[in-house]
């Protein structure tokens, strides 16, 4: 496997630019000529759908679920960052850019991270022209609010409903181009291979949900917009649907895994409620704005929350990091409540959770104003918890929330098999080794939007007037890989639910793999996931057959992928003998307990090539240089 | 708790299908509903049967894929999605009645599950704004009042889940569209359109064989998010507008509104 | 692209339109029958008037007109959602209140209709219609001018003294109430009021209305059922009703009437 990453030459600030003049473009008339194929209608996917078909390309558009619309990007709440200074506070490309690396802990690729913040605020601009409500102040003008971490107001919202506001916004781009019969729509189909001939990527097999019927795709170019991976922790913010099955087949068809252990716990979920927990829901870190994170002094306070008097409360941030209090980053602020939680303080049943306390916004800013900006998530929490947060704190608990890592790809997007295109957080481009709040959305959109209609012509310009037609052998030997493990799922006939494997990989996965790792813990868990594979094959029951919907079967599938994956993410977090963002391994921190970085040996993206299944991965290094932001110890004191 | 579920089960689009009943015991009031159905799944698959199909995905109440009609209600007795209602709604020894949407416009596709790809078709039709990808101005040159935006929202929070329709006396979407065209029509940016689009949002809503509105609101008693029938007043006021504009437009022998 | 009303939409639209001109006619029609309570004359000039003139043509084909594209258009749309749900619910609750009003638009519809098409056949064409006949059947009305016209107000005190025969009406009334109590307000909200405060008028208006009409269409059979007035008119008609006879020789076939 050879690591290009094709960064352009010259200043970081001309690169982009740079770039787009010196890439092969193709002629209009010549675009119809192309197939594409976008698996994922989120805001990667959608986004990127819609704008190739507006190029001319011809474009078939798959997802899992019933409609484009319901994709997972859909439930991002606080918002989107936009380097737009509108409130001429001192915001800049340049800072959003600084901020995005440091944020990342210097593990992410400068000059894509510069090229993201270089088009974030044209994103903004295309949103609004879409008619995306984001929020307004009075006079008109667009609204701002500051977000976990930044120093600057550079975060553009939709009430609590950002996510939901964008997708739709790319939804109905995606519906303009179906109408107009530029995009064909392929709901309910799962991707489940994909097709490679001479190396480069001609094609998918999908399964269709509702049938089962296999069938393959052909087209010039495949572009991976399937999410993120939580869901191997299998209690995570992610829909039940995410997963991780297009990237892991993809990268067992050659595609680079970059950075796997690189996950994100997001410090503002519901803590779990019992056993019976399907998925955590996440509460927007928007509310670390004015809410304030404590635990009781007294290990054993037995008094209701707001009944617990100013004095027993440690403001256990505010203590520790007096200067940024209540919004140090989101690692920072998952591991002290974690750390709390370990050592006694934390509170609920489960002694898992800290309060999140409104009480003091409420004094300072008003009920009604809080209600104004809070209102959709405080009814939210009341909803499910049935506790009124504007009477009683909030209780809340980290939960892994979003994967840094992913397919690894150029700066093209392009992965390591040519031609297979990976975006949004389904590459592992921007965030280094921890995304900063509001970033997610930007760089989903940013990928589809505006580099990927500029990039793909590089390498589509190649294969003008190429035939690709889905007769070619490939095709057929690859429908029978997917038929033949399909069948094999359905054979196992044992005797344990495919619910049952999942959530055992995410006990492990939680324990070893979570917001802390070490030494010992990671060899444990490999063996026990290695174990738990090879009792997957053996236990497995998936009822049902695979001509029909079935459930059970999509479930088995993708928790086998799952298991695969999370053995590679405990090698990747025993390779990175050092703690950055995401990744924090307990042998490596400061006298404060803070991430120790080992700039020396690992500042570099570990790719992960795979070489079957029994055999080890081997593991590439793109090595990363830092030739504008300055490499720090992160320090939020 | 201890529960007797009634559950419409029905193998595929073309069968009959029928309820059947279960018994669960031992359900936590603090498990959500749909947690209960998985419980549910587990025990019918742990005794070798197919497991119950129904559609979930976010389980936070926003992407708007999950949707059973308990009790004779869409989403049940919560105010929220159905992922949304948890077992603290419900007494020790109910017995519920479980089933899916019910409209021609979404057809069942096996046991809870239905199609609502007739919403997607909808919104094809017309309900975006025409703006190619690079073309946008900046998005402060046209200022937009905040109560505009309030407005817009009332439409665009709309999730898509069907419950308008599954509510409505007539299976009608009136609701639905009315959210899309609503939301695009008192945005600035969304006026040039105004016309065409919610013609053609109108005859496709028709023509996927939803009903028409009698003005009875219960799509709005249950809708999840909270989108108001204000917005099908305003959308048959946009379609009337319409309507007399494109006929003049047609006597004056231009016919520029219709694709 | 023409005013075709090819959507529910359109169609509910001109259900609306022509709802609200229904209104119109009926708060005429209620004006003009006041003059009952004034007594026999008045009623039967007003009467006489409007029949008489030319333009009645012209307005009773407007009025075909609007109470038909309402029936056609409510049938259409009453049948189009009909259609949109062939397999219901197993159980069924619904939140909004009263729904059984909504629900009950079709049929207390459909009662009206029935009633209009039962009072038309037993006034406006009921006896006295035909002029040459009027003597025979008893129906003349002598005015203080002495110009023959249809006792009409006869008419009325003969049927609504009848008590079965006001109670059929008053339950048509009632039908009509409930039909109205609904239909207000739907209509306001079908023609696009979308302001909260007008809406709110326009309910209040629409129960408002729904009583008016009822009670005021209704206190006419109630008046004549609850009073049984005599009938003077009559022998002052059947004085005259030599003469007439001598001004048509041939006089029109007698039908059994149920006046006698």
């Amino acid at each position: 496997m050879i690591l290009d990453s094709k960064i352009p030459e010259g200043p970081i600030e001309k690169k982009w630019t740079k770039h787009k003049f010196d890439g092969s473009l193709v002629n209009p008339s010549n675009k119809r000529k192309f197939d594409i194929i976008v698996v994922g209608t989120g805001l990667a996917g959608g986004s990127a759908a819609a704008t190739l078909a507006e190029l001319g390309y011809k474009v078939k558009s798959f997802c899992i679920q019933d409609s484009p619309r319901r994709a997972h990007s859909i439930a991002a709440q606080g918002g989107i960052n936009a380097a737009k200074n509108y409130q001429n506070d001192g915001d800049s490309v340049y800072r959003l850019f600084y901020d995005t690396v440091k944020g990342g802990d210097y593990r992410a690729r400068e000059a894509n991270v510069y090229r993201l913040a270089e088009v974030s605020a044209n994103i903004i601009d295309q949103c609004t022209a879409q008619g995306v409500p984001f929020a307004r102040e009075y006079s008109g003008y667009l609204a701002n609010r500051s977000f976990g971490g930044a120093q600057v107001s550079r975060t553009f919202y939709a009430r609590g409903q950002t996510g939901q506001q964008l997708l739709i916004g790319a939804y109905q781009a995606l519906s303009r181009q179906i109408g107009l019969g530029n995009v064909e729509l392929f709901c309910r189909h799962e991707m489940l291979d994909l097709v490679t001939i001479d190396g480069h990527a001609r094609g998918i097999v999908t399964r269709n949900l509702l049938n089962g019927e296999l069938a393959t795709h052909a087209a010039h170019a495949v572009l991976l917009c399937t999410g993120g991976y939580s869901n191997v922790f299998n209690l995570s913010t992610n829909g039940m649907g995410s997963n991780v099955t297009a990237s892991w087949r993809c990268h067992k068809r050659g595609a680079g895994f970059a950075n796997p252990c690189f996950t994100q716990i997001h410090p503002t979920c519901l803590p779990q409620s019992g056993p019976h927990q399907s998925k955590l829901t996440l509460m927007s870190e928007s509310l670390r704005n004015d809410g304030r994170i404590w635990v009781p002094k007294n290990k054993d306070e037995k008094r209701p929350a707001n009944q617990i008097p100013e004095e027993d409360r440690d403001y256990y941030l505010e203590r520790i990091y007096p200067a940024f209090g209540n919004l140090v980053p989101r690692d920072v602020a998952s591991r002290a409540a974690k750390r709390m939680c370990d050592d006694g303080y934390g509170v609920n049943e489960t002694g898992l959770a800290v309060y999140l306390d409104f009480k003091s916004a409420i004094e300072r800013m008003g009920h009604a104003a809080v209600e104004k900006k809070y209102g959709n998530l405080f009814e939210m929490y009341e909803q499910i918890t049935g506790d009124n947060p504007y009477e009683t704190p909030m209780m809340i608990y980290p939960a892994v929330h979003y994967t840094m890592g992913g397919v690894w790809v150029d700066y093209n997007l392009m992965t390591s098999v040519p031609g297979l295109f990976a975006l949004g957080e389904a590459n592992f481009s921007d965030h280094g080794a921890n995304r900063l709040g509001a970033s997610a959305l930007m760089q989903g959109l940013a990928d589809g939007y505006f580099v990927i209609p500029n990039t793909i012509g590089n390498y589509l310009a190649d294969f003008l007037n190429v035939e690709v037609d889905a007769s070619a052998p490939e095709f057929e030997e690859t429908l029978k890989n997917v038929q033949d493990f399909t069948e094999r799922l359905l054979n196992v006939n044992g005797d344990k639910t495919p619910q049952f494997f999942h959530r055992e990989l995410g006990k492990i996965m939680w324990e070893y793999c979570g917001m802390s790792r070490t030494l010992e813990g990671l060899n444990k868990a490999i063996d026990m996931i290695q174990e738990l594979r090879k009792d997957f094959w053996e236990q497995v029951r998936v009822p049902g057959d695979c001509k029909d919907i079935n459930q059970a079967l999509e479930q088995a599938g993708r928790i086998s992928d799952f298991i695969e994956l999370g053995e590679l993410m405990c090698k990747d977090a025993l390779n990175r003998e050092e703690s950055c963002g995401g990744h924090f391994r307990e042998e490596y921190q400061t006298e404060n307990n803070e991430a120790l970085r080992n700039d020396e040996d690992y500042s570099y993206t570990a790719v992960w090539e795979f070489k079957g299944l029994d055999k080890e991965h081997e593991l590439h290094k793109e090595p990363l240089t830092f030739d504008y932001v300055k490499l720090a110890q992160r320090n939020y004191k | 708790m201890k529960l007797t579920l009634k559950i419409w089960r029905q193998k595929n689009a073309k069968d009959a299908g029928g309820f059947k009943s279960y018994k669960l015991d031992d359900i936590s009031e603090h498990s959500s509903f749909l947690e209960m159905l998985d419980t549910l799944n587990q025990q019918i698959m742990n005794s070798g049967d197919e497991p119950i199909v129904f559609e979930s995905d976010c389980r936070e109440g926003i992407c708007g894929v999950c949707g059973l009609v308990i009790n004779g209600v869409p989403h049940g007795p919560g105010r929220g999605t159905t992922c949304q209602l948890h077992m603290r709604s419900f007494k020790d020894g109910d017995e519920i009645t479980i089933e899916p949407w019910r409209a021609d416009a979404f057809p069942i596709m096996k046991d809870l599950m239905v199609d609502r790809s007739a919403f997607d078709r909808i919104i094809q039709s017309g309900g975006y704004i025409s703006v190619n990808t690079g073309s946008a101005r900046d998005a402060n040159e046209k200022l937009i009042p905040q109560k505009d935006i309030e407005k817009a929202f009332d439409g665009a929070q709309c999730i898509g889940c069907g419950a308008c329709v599954a509510a409505c006396k007539n299976a009608s979407a009136n609701l639905f569209t009315a959210a899309k065209v609503s939301h695009l029509v008192v945005l600035p940016q969304g006026k040039v359109e105004r016309s065409e689009r919610v013609i053609n949002m109108v005859e496709q809503h028709d023509k996927e064989g939803f009903g028409s509105c009698s003005n009875q609101t219960e799509c709005e008693a249950v809708c999840p998010v909270g989108v108001t029938v204000s917005n099908i007043s305003r959308m048959n006021r946009e379609y009337a507008r319409a309507k007399v504009k494109n006929f003049f437009n047609a006597t004056r022998g231009g016919d520029k509104c219709k694709k | 692209m023409s005013l075709t009303p090819n959507t529910n939409i359109a169609k509910k639209i001109l259900t609306a339109v022509s709802g609200l001109l229904i209104f119109g006619f009926l708060t005429g029609h209620f004006l003009g029958n006041l003059l009952l309570f004034v007594g026999a004359e008045p009623f039967n000039i007003y009467a006489h008037q409007l029949t008489s003139n030319p333009l009645i043509y012209l307005a009773e084909l407007i009025l075909v007109i609007i109470f038909g594209s309402h029936i056609v258009t409510g049938i259409q749309v009453t049948l189009a959602s009909r259609g949109a749900r062939k397999k219901g619910y197993e159980v069924r609750n619904e939140r909004t209140p009263k729904s059984w009003i909504v629900k009950s638009m079709p049929y207390t519809g459909t009662i009206i209709f029935l009633f209009i098409i039962f009072h038309i056949i037993s006034f406006k064409f009921g006896p006295g219609f035909d002029e040459s006949a009027r003597i025979n059947e008893g129906m003349l009305y002598l005015t203080m001018e002495g110009e023959p016209i249809r006792d009409l107000y006869k008419l009325v005190v003969v049927r609504f003294t009848n008590p079965a025969y006001s109670i059929f009406y008053v339950i048509a009334m009632i039908s009509m109430g409930i039909h109205i109590a609904h239909a207000f307000q739907s209509a306001i909200r079908t023609l696009g009021v979308t302001n909260k405060t007008y809406y709110q008028l326009a309910q209040k208006a629409s129960i408002a209305l729904a009583v008016v009409f009822t009670v005021g269409f209704s206190s006419f059979p109630l008046y004549f059922m609850v009073s049984q007035p005599e009938l003077a008119v009559i022998e002052e008609v059947e004085t005259v009703e030599s003469e007439v006879i001598e001004m048509n020789e041939v006089p029109a076939s007698i039908e059994e009437l149920d006046v006698k």
